[in-house]
């Protein structure tokens, strides 16, 4: 542009060289930003597919099958390691939230995924920690690199809130009348825990009020089951 | 919980029992693992978030300072000293710089990236005061690394704000608004030449924004309001140029206001 109307153009007050630097810039940031789009598309697939397996357990919730699907889907999730290795290969150091936008979603996918396998398999709540080292990542941001967001990982856990209360519904329909009993133990645990947070008016906010409906599914199943006399003994719906 | 408890009591005794498990899980929430976790998520969150407010404050503050050092150096075009008040706008930037140096120790070790939001209006406000004044002092547009080196306050690499280039482009995009400002002013005031001046250097800024392309959101508004300050400027020019030997000078300003408000009101 400065070469075509040049005298005039030759005092150009500093606009062209200043504008010159920037576009590099930006043109790397596009640059970036499209890997990181390549890769976060397949680690969302790689998601699809675990949550598909994982999908199974509502199909046959006995201790039998949900164990089998448990091994399945450790060993698919297990994949989504080198995704994330791939992933994180692209992205400048310390410049995670500046890029955070594009794996979000498939963050929030994973940590529900994680949460729900370590569910199905022991009953319990994930840790942090946990869903770091089975997706190849940092606990923190302070140890430098890539983790998972903390309010990624809290969203995958409402996401699991969500699922379960499917499970107990579908637990009853297959007969097995002491896991829902669990599911709302559990999910009272969960609840109690968010209730501690002091969320703002954001998108895990929002989520988190969703939490209450699910919980109330999840009471229903349970108050069914004791008014119609289908409470298993004690012993076998707590602490085992 | 409690809808359960009424309807259980009427039932055979060992329904009982539903009522008794409410005492050990109450027990159970209190020191799970589930609730520590959630206690230590909760302290990370309020910090995360406190920090953030800490921060738009900041940015409020700084937007407000730098509103005022704008006001000051729109004041030139009239009858003034202008040393005087690149005097007073100096004093100001100090001010400013505080309020730079307190964003800076706040992200100290922190992805500045993930504050962006709050603080990131502030920083804009303060680059569209910077180039201003810089341009009414040197003709010319002031650089990105020119910019950087105000937020440079020590040799050691942590205590710096390090800016982030779409700010400065966000920045410089507001500074027309300013430019336009000055040239309605400066006319009015039968500063022709200046007027001229901000016009064409209003017109190679548009045209480079123009090139740069799509870059975000937020620039593709900014260079739509760009565009109306650059007619308005245009037309300006025109009619100082037309009119300007016709009419006497009070009455020109008046007529060029008069434009200015009818444009913004569109």
């Amino acid at each position: 542009m400065a070469d075509e109307e040049e005298p005039a153009e030759t005092d150009n007050n500093g606009i062209i060289p200043v504008f010159a630097s920037l576009q590099d810039f930006l043109s790397s940031d596009q640059d970036i930003r499209e890997e990181i789009r390549t890769v976060t598309r397949e680690l969302e697939q790689c998601a699809r597919e675990v949550l598909a397996v994982l999908q199974g357990v509502h199909q046959t919730p006995n201790d039998e099958a949900v164990k089998k699907i448990c091994t399945k889907g450790r060993k698919m999730l297990d994949g989504a390691k080198s995704h994330y290795g791939r992933l994180i290969e692209k992205i400048p150091t310390g410049q995670y939230y500046r890029f955070c936008d594009h794996w979000r979603f498939a963050c929030q996918r994973f940590s529900f995924l994680g949460a729900f396998l370590v569910y199905l398999e022991s009953e319990r709540l994930i840790t942090r920690a946990e869903l770091a080292e089975m997706l190849g990542v940092q606990v923190e941001r302070a140890s430098g690199g890539f983790h998972i967001d903390l309010d990624d990982f809290l969203t995958g856990l409402l996401l699991l809130a969500n699922e379960l209360s499917r499970f107990a519904v579908n637990s009853v329909t297959a007969a097995d009348y002491a896991r829902p009993f669990r599911i709302a133990m559990f999910m009272a645990e969960l609840d109690a825990g968010f209730r501690l947070l002091n969320l703002k008016n954001d998108s895990l906010r929002k989520k988190f009020d969703g939490l209450k409906y699910d919980l109330k599914k999840v009471e229903e199943v349970v108050y069914d089951l004791t008014i119609r006399g289908l409470k298993p003994a004690c012993g076998e719906t707590d602490q085992t | 919980m409690a809808v359960q408890k009424v309807h259980s009591r009427g039932d055979e005794h060992r329904y009982l029992n539903a009522t008794e498990d409410e005492v050990p899980k109450r027990k159970i929430v209190e020191n799970s693992p589930t609730l520590a976790s959630f206690k230590d998520y909760q302290e990370k969150l309020d910090s995360r978030y406190d920090k953030y407010e800490r921060l738009m404050k900041c940015s409020r503050d700084m937007t407000i300072a730098n509103k005022r050092i704008i006001f000051l150096l729109q004041r030139i075009s009239g009858p003034v000293n202008r040393d005087q008040i690149f005097k007073e706008a100096d004093a100001k930037f100090l001010e400013v710089k505080e309020m730079l140096k307190k964003i800076a120790s706040e992200l100290v070790d922190d992805d500045p990236y993930l504050f962006n939001r709050a603080f990131s209006p502030g920083i804009q406000e303060y680059i569209e005061a910077l180039s201003f004044y810089f341009y009414l002092k040197y003709k010319s547009l002031i650089s990105f690394e020119e910019v950087m080196e105000t937020c440079t306050f020590s040799n050691t690499k942590g205590n710096n704000l390090v800016l982030n280039p779409f700010e400065y482009i966000l920045g410089i995009a507001d500074l027309t608004g300013e430019l336009m400002r000055l040239c309605i002013n400066s006319a009015a005031n039968g500063d022709r030449n200046v007027s001229f001046e901000v016009c064409n250097f209003l017109r190679k800024l548009h045209n480079t924004f123009a090139s740069l392309g799509n870059v975000s959101k937020d620039l593709s508004s900014k260079l739509k309001v760009m565009k109306a300050s650059l007619s308005k400027v245009e037309a300006a020019c025109y009619t100082v140029k037309v009119r300007g030997s016709e009419i006497p000078r009070f009455a020109l300003a008046e007529m060029l206001n008069s434009t200015v408000v009818d444009h913004v009101d569109y």
